[in-house]
């Protein structure tokens, strides 16, 4: 249980704090598993270390997407990095923001993390405010990591919230509000994917599908291959893009209902997928 | 020029005709007047020519009237008119879907493949409600699944037992009756079919459940097709339906999908749903203020579930009020619409919709075709940011196919506004009431409100002073308080109306808005038509300590009754006097004791007496009686228990001798359901009917009349019972019961009601001669010849028939016998405004009536109606110058209130129209079609015993009204003029006295049926002068086409024995106005001038009824009617009428020995063909539905 992984709450708060202020310290938070990392990078040199490049970002309108009464957030996720590098942990050790769905009063976001002299790194679900709702672990990915697609999903209806990695249920929680009301108005800020330190993105996500519905197991991603639309799906983004991201020219999803598509930002591109193309957050050839 | 005359929903404009919109006012009212107003000086000078010389063409241009009407229906043919009745396609659950489970979990997916409607209104607004609701439906070919969701107030989110969710489904759209359901969050409440739902007479089987949520509550149901005798619908199939929101907590709310005109058996108001037999399914995301997104607009989800992509075309629209509304959208469709009103009003309804849309600025318009892939779905929206104002939504769906409505698959508009906190609207009738109406609403400070809170609203002035204040607690859980403040206007000046919140002494929101005080009218107050002076035909009251006289009545109280003895000095009526009687709790008659009985103020106009009585010792009854120089009585009692009084009774009842035992008329009642708005033959069982302002017994030439403004303090076991008429072979009754039912008086009670016997008056000096042509205005008979090169072909037609008629021989014949000019529309900018403003129109005016009082005819003018928005008084003076609520009267008018300022700003202007034109009177139109009114004015409002505002029916004022527009031409102003009424429901007397002319709409023209005794029955009580004094005409509308079912001649044949005229409206029309009972012709000019001929006035009347001494046909049955108008031994005019819808010869014999005369020579007063009438028998061919007149002349 995640809490049980993170202790009590006040724990997890702590270490939620810790894990943002590590994004806003960024190469400071990292430092000592850089050092460490930076002795293995000529060993392993298809691997990208933090601050090596700037990392990406990728929004898409909330409203009209995003409904918390009920839904499912679901993708196919790459590691640029090799989390071994920086394991065991020498303090909280933030490698990967994946996404944050987020209303005006709360909300949630699905990191990669590990905790102080942790030996294996794992996905986690912050929700806030943790006064009413409940942060959980959503599992820790089978090694290898580095390169190796993984699917996440997150599905939620009322106060209940599931994890799936890999088309496994890997957790659910009850919370003690309803997040619809709990997380307020979504129109003022986006489906933001990648940390906006430009940090801690180093990954390739495709079949990107936000649901109206909670799926079940197998209407998953991780079930079902590559993904097609259906009358529940808001969003869905193979990122089949032919061009080069500038953080004005969206996407172009199968479907969106409101807009015209994801922006992705200049250090975005469209690389080799899980399905066709998928989108890095990262340039390699920007490596430092 | 066309007539534009009102005409009657209530009674020959069938429910039936109104609802395919072929009312004839309606036809009248479409054409193009509000563009024509504006046009120019001469551009309107050939329009009113043309208008004339159309006429000309009625025949020809039958057919054209008749397409015209046809494609009025076509267009008012409300399914297709989503922007008033919403309009939701349901789809069909796709094969391999599964149905909806009843488990009362309202589940996205289970429900995603149904369409979903939001946008519930306010029950009375017609405004969005704050709260959201959710209603998804969907259907498979043996069940029709429903799922709801209703959100609620914060703190009040779990419903209690009392909240309900119903539904009205009308199946059979056949607007009647319809199923109803009711659910509470637990089970179903009951099911039933209405009005007046009978609960046995609909007992599906329904699957339901529901449960309370985070938000409020939600229920599924199923119901099966075979519950509905109307079966499982075929794709195509419409029904009727609402869904309501029927909560009692956290406060009484009521709010509806459909806006149904605060009229809630008003099936023909209920939104459409459509079995599309397809699945696709359109979503209500957001509609109107979407507080959740910070927007406003619309947001709608289509999907299609179907195999094959499917392609639709949106519109949607944003509009913003741009201004303060007088009247919401829906409310001023309806009011428009409504058939509930006396008078018939309105246009057709897409033209309605459009002048109300035009309170509205389109903010954003969008749409666009998409095409859905199979198993998808699409987001079809129109929204802004959200910023405070009244707005407007409008959306429609169409897949193109072959819907009843077009293809359309849902559509609506919704009303609603984005609120500041605590937003405050202000209404000022300071000048009318003291009084400043005030809404605050508190939905956006509801969150911050406790049990603790208060609201106080003040009027301030400029400088800070409170005015008054009124303080509310109890606020938590309100969404919006109303109330009024009281204070004198300070005229010219500011106010601020400040809401404020506290909790305790802690303030929590506070607002303000100003309000403009107008400088007061110089009209406000006016002593116009106030004279003391009694006007002919009446003579001053003649008032003794225990009895009063009238003109043709004498009341004479007996020192023991309250009530006197009712004299009629024609005929007599009364069977008894009447009587007023209480009952004890065992029903035994309680003892009166009548103590003080006493003349207290007279002069010529009226008598007041003040009474008071003992009621055996329990109570004391106590009142005025006041008796006006129309022989009107008024009382006002009042009822004060010495402690308690328990009543089982307390009535009034009227006893009439025979012949006065045969008619009744009612007016409208207060109820939807029992609205019998009568007239015709007293029912053989009688007749029970709610309160209505009007009841009439009597027989052909009189009965009497018992009027009372509202119904506050009876207490009746069932309202549809309250009044009871009956009648014997000798007798008939009317009895008025305030209670029948065990009552407890606790506090003083009170009364207050009038009678009057008819006639109280004679038909006015010269009407047997009356000749009224309803025209343009004319400066000159000598008219220039048309030049064809200046004109278009059509407008020379028309021109060189005016040209002709009036410079030829017929115009010689006609202008001597025409007593007036009725200048109905046209002749004003504003409809229904009493007055011009152009100079050329003043102009016009001034000289037609010089030229016409030249040639010895009168000039009238059209004027009432209602209130123009546009008028100059509008902006500062218009809420207070017309009917609460609103009633939008079309054509840019609401209906004025009689009582309120507008009476006096109305008698200004015709006063000063008299005075600048020198005009003889006016044609009114509907004014004294009397509507319920909840105005501020004084007696107007009340609450009845649950707490409901109730209004009354301004009799008093709109009699006030009408006597001083009387008086100013009779006496005041000018000795001898017109007031030409028209009143379209049955006559009101206490009104009507006060008219030269009563016109009861044009009902018969449109009457389908046989010419029978029941018609002839309901034509007497309706439309019958005799029996009132009055000179009754009828208006033509042969023009109309096949609108017109039965035409001029046909109109006559039970009009004239009854001694009923109708107006000329086309005598340029050579072709229309002809010496000849065709169905086609117009004989008017030839009645007349046998009218002149016999010398009408001063002739002796002799009905069939009473003429057996002079005249008996061969046959001689119910179909068969005459009238004589006799000058005895010199000469008489005859007419036989033949109703039958068959020709007949009629054997006439007339016994010439009592009508002094020896040889005659009969002559037909139309064709002028010699009839041979030999000893005094005479052989006629009588077309069917027709009539004979002819010239009875003793030949000496």
């Amino acid at each position: 249980m995640l809490r049980e992984r993170l202790g009590t709450p006040d724990m997890s708060r702590r270490y939620f704090s810790v894990l943002v202020l590590g994004c806003l310290l960024g190469a400071g938070l990292g430092t000592a598993g850089m050092s460490a990392a930076a002795a293995q990078a000529d060993a392993e040199p298809k691997s990208i270390r933090f601050a090596d490049v700037a990392t990406g970002t990728l929004t898409y309108p909330a409203l009209d997407h995003l409904d918390f009464r009920e839904g499912t957030f679901e993708c196919w996720v790459k590691f640029a990095f090799d989390p071994n590098e920086y394991l065991p942990a020498k303090g909280y050790t933030g490698m990967l923001f994946l996404v944050r769905l987020d209303g005006d009063r709360g909300g949630l976001g699905i990191y990669y993390y590990a905790q102080d002299g942790a030996k294996e790194a794992g996905w986690s679900c912050r929700v806030g405010p943790d006064s009413k709702f409940h942060s959980f672990g959503i599992g820790t990915p089978k090694q290898p990591t580095f390169g190796v697609w993984q699917h996440l999903a997150l599905v939620w209806k009322g106060r209940e919230m599931m994890a799936y990695l890999d088309g496994k249920e890997s957790e659910k929680v009850i919370h003690n509000e309803f997040p619809h009301q709990g997380f307020g108005d979504v129109r003022s800020k986006p489906i933001f994917f990648g940390c906006q330190y430009n940090r801690y993105a180093l990954m390739t996500i495709d079949d990107l599908r936000v649901s109206n519905v909670a799926r079940k197991p197998e209407e998953l991603g991780a079930a079902v291959g590559e993904l097609k639309a259906d009358a529940f799906t808001t969003i869905l983004d193979p990122f089949e893009g032919d061009f080069m991201p500038d953080g004005k020219a969206p996407t172009k999803p199968t479907v969106m209902l409101n807009g015209p598509g994801g922006l992705p930002s200049a250090q975005c591109r469209f690389v080799t997928g899980k399905f066709g193309k998928g989108l890095a957050f990262f340039n390699e050839e920007e490596k430092k | 020029m066309k007539s534009t005359d009102a005409c009657s929903k209530s009674d020959g404009c069938s429910r039936a005709s109104v609802k395919r919109g072929s009312c004839l006012r309606r036809f009248a009212k479409a054409r193009p007047m509000p563009a024509a107003l504006r046009r120019s000086a001469s551009t309107l000078l050939l329009m009113f020519l043309g208008m004339i010389a159309s006429s000309v063409h009625a025949a020809e241009k039958e057919a054209d009237h008749v397409k015209i009407m046809e494609e009025m229906r076509a267009r008012e043919d409300h399914v297709g008119v989503w922007q008033r009745y919403g309009f939701a396609g349901i789809p069909l659950v796709p094969p391999g879907r599964d149905a909806p489970k009843i488990d009362g979990v309202v589940d996205m997916r289970e429900w995603a493949a149904a369409a979903q409607l939001g946008g519930m209104m306010d029950y009375n607004k017609g405004m969005a409600v704050r709260d959201k609701t959710a209603v998804s439906l969907c259907y498979t070919s043996t069940q029709l699944y429903m799922a709801f969701q209703i959100g609620r107030p914060q703190n009040a989110r779990a419903p209690a037992d009392q909240d309900l969710f119903e539904i009205l489904i009308d199946a059979s759209h056949q607007q009647g009756k319809y199923y109803n359901l009711a659910a509470t969050s637990t089970k179903i409440a009951w099911t039933g079919v209405g009005p007046n739902v009978d609960k046995k007479a609909w007992q599906p089987a329904v699957e339901y459940k529901a449960r309370a949520t985070e938000f409020g509550w939600e229920g599924e149901l199923a119901i099966p097709f075979k519950e509905f005798k109307e079966g499982a619908p075929a794709p195509g199939t419409l029904w009727g339906i609402d869904f309501v929101r029927n909560e009692k907590t956290p406060t009484d709310r009521l709010a509806v999908w459909s806006f149904r005109g605060r009229n809630w058996h008003a099936t023909k108001n209920l939104g459409h749903l459509l079995f599309t037999g397809k699945a696709v399914a359109v979503r209500a995301e957001g509609l109107g203020w979407i507080e959740g997104s910070g927007q406003h607009g619309v947001k709608l989800r289509a999907s299609n579930f179907s195999d094959q992509p499917v392609t639709l075309d949106s519109f949607l629209e944003l509009r913003k009020a741009k201004g303060p509304v007088a009247l919401e959208f829906y409310p001023n469709i309806d009011t428009a619409m409504t058939e509930d009103l006396g008078a018939a009003i309105g246009s057709p309804l897409k033209d309605e919709v459009a002048n109300a849309l035009k309170n509205y600025t389109v903010k954003k318009t969008g749409g666009e075709k998409i095409t859905i892939p199979p198993n998808a779905s699409k987001l079809i929206q129109l929204v802004e940011p959200e910023e405070p104002g009244s707005y407007l939504v409008l959306y429609a769906i169409k897949d193109g196919g072959a819907t009843p409505a077009g293809g359309l698959l849902t559509g609506g508009l919704l009303p609603f506004q984005v609120l500041v906190p605590l937003a405050i609207k202000v209404d000022s009738f300071l000048y009318s009431a003291n009084a400043v109406a005030y809404e605050v609403d508190l939905r956006r400070v509801g969150e911050k409100l406790t049990d603790q809170s208060a609201l106080v609203v003040a009027a301030l002035d400029k400088g800070g002073k409170t005015l008054a204040q009124s303080k509310h607690d109890g606020i938590q859980g309100k969404e919006e308080l109303s109330g009024i403040l009281q204070f004198a206007p300070q005229p010219d000046a500011m106010v601020f109306v400040r809401a404020t919140v506290l909790d305790g002494a802690k303030e929590i929101a506070k607002n303000d808005e100003p309000l403009r005080i107008p400088a007061k009218p110089v009209w406000l107050g006016n002593q116009l038509g106030k004279k003391e002076f009694v006007p002919d035909p009446w003579k001053p009251v003649q008032a003794s300590a225990k009895a009063c006289e009238v003109l043709l009545a004498k009341y004479a109280w007996d020192g023991k009754s309250i009530l006197p003895d009712i004299q009629h000095k024609q005929h007599a009526i009364f069977t008894k006097p009447p009587a007023l009687t209480f009952k004890d709790k065992d029903g035994h008659p309680l003892a009166g004791k009548l103590g003080r009985f006493e003349l207290t103020h007279r002069n010529v106009e009226q008598a007041t007496y003040e009474f008071k009585a003992d009621l055996d010792g329990k109570a004391e009854l106590s009142g005025k009686a006041k008796i006006e120089f129309d022989g009107l009585v008024w009382y006002s009692l009042a009822l004060k228990p010495k402690t308690t009084l328990d009543l089982a009774g307390c009535s009034l009842e009227f006893t009439l001798n025979k012949p006065f035992n045969e008619y009744c008329t009612t007016g409208i009642g207060i109820t939807s359901t029992s609205n019998v708005n009568y007239a015709g033959w007293i029912p053989a069982e009688g007749l029970n009917c709610p309160y209505t302002y009007m009841f009439w017994v009597g027989g052909v030439e009189g009965g009497l009349q018992w009027f009372a403004e509202n119904n506050r303090n009876w207490f009746n076991a069932s309202e549809h019972n309250a009044v009871q008429i009956t009648r014997t072979d000798t007798t008939a009754s009317l009895k008025i019961n305030f209670i029948d039912k065990l009552t407890t008086l606790d506090r003083p009670t009170e009364w207050s009601f009038g009678f009057l016997p008819t006639p109280t008056r004679v038909k006015p000096k010269g009407s047997g001669e009356f000749a009224f042509f309803q025209t343009g205005q004319l400066e000159t008979d000598q008219l220039p010849a048309p030049d064809p090169a200046k004109t278009t072909p059509e407008a020379f037609w028309d021109l060189n028939q005016e040209y002709k008629y009036y410079t030829g021989e017929r115009w010689k014949h006609d202008k001597q016998l025409i007593t007036c000019f009725i200048h109905h529309g046209y002749w004003q900018e504003l409809f229904g405004y009493p007055g011009t403003f152009e100079p050329p129109r003043q102009e016009r005016t001034r000289k037609s009536a010089a030229f016409l009082h030249g040639l010895g005819v009168k000039t009238i003018v059209y004027a009432g109606w209602g209130m123009h928005t546009e008028a100059p008084e509008w902006k500062d003076y218009g809420m207070e110058m017309v009917s609460l609520p609103l009633k939008n009267m079309g054509y840019g008018t609401f209906r004025q209130g009689i009582g309120t300022p507008w009476q006096d700003w109305f008698l200004h202007k015709m006063a000063q129209m008299t005075r600048d034109y020198d005009i003889d009177g006016i044609f009114i139109d509907s004014v004294t079609s009397v509507t319920t009114e909840e105005n501020y004015t004084e007696g107007v409002r009340w609450v009845d015993a649950q707490g409901k505002l109730r209004g009354s029916y301004p009799l008093l004022a709109t009699r006030e009204w009408l006597k001083r527009l009387y008086k100013l031409w009779h006496g005041e102003l000018k000795k001898d003029g017109l007031v030409y009424n028209h009143n379209s429901p049955p006559a009101i007397m206490m009104i009507e006295n006060f008219e030269d002319v009563r016109t009861p709409s044009e009902f018969a023209q449109n009457y389908d049926g046989p010419l029978d005794r029941k018609f002839l029955g309901f034509y007497i009580a309706k439309n019958g002068g005799e029996q009132f004094g009055l000179f009754v005409e009828h208006t033509s509308k042969d023009w109309m086409g096949a609108w017109a079912r039965r035409k001029t001649n046909q109109l006559y044949s039970f009009a004239l024995p009854l001694n009923n005229a109708i107006k000329a409206v086309s005598l340029q029309s050579a072709s229309v106005t002809q010496p000849s009972y065709a169905l086609d012709a117009q004989p008017q000019p030839w009645i007349w001038a046998a009218n002149k001929w016999v010398n009408r006035s001063a002739a002796e009347y002799l009905p069939w009824w009473k003429n057996s001494g002079y005249v008996t046909t061969t046959p001689n049955d119910d179909q068969i009617i005459h009238a004589l108008w006799l000058q005895k031994g010199e000469k008489a005019l005859l007419c036989v009428s033949n109703l039958k819808n068959e020709p007949r010869d009629i054997q006439v014999a007339l016994n010439l020995g009592a009508l002094g005369f020896n040889k005659i020579e009969v002559k037909d007063a139309i064709t002028g063909e010699q009839v041979p009438a030999e000893g005094g028998k005479l052989s006629v061919k009588v077309d069917f539905e027709r009539y004979r007149l002819l010239k009875v002349t003793n030949a000496k």
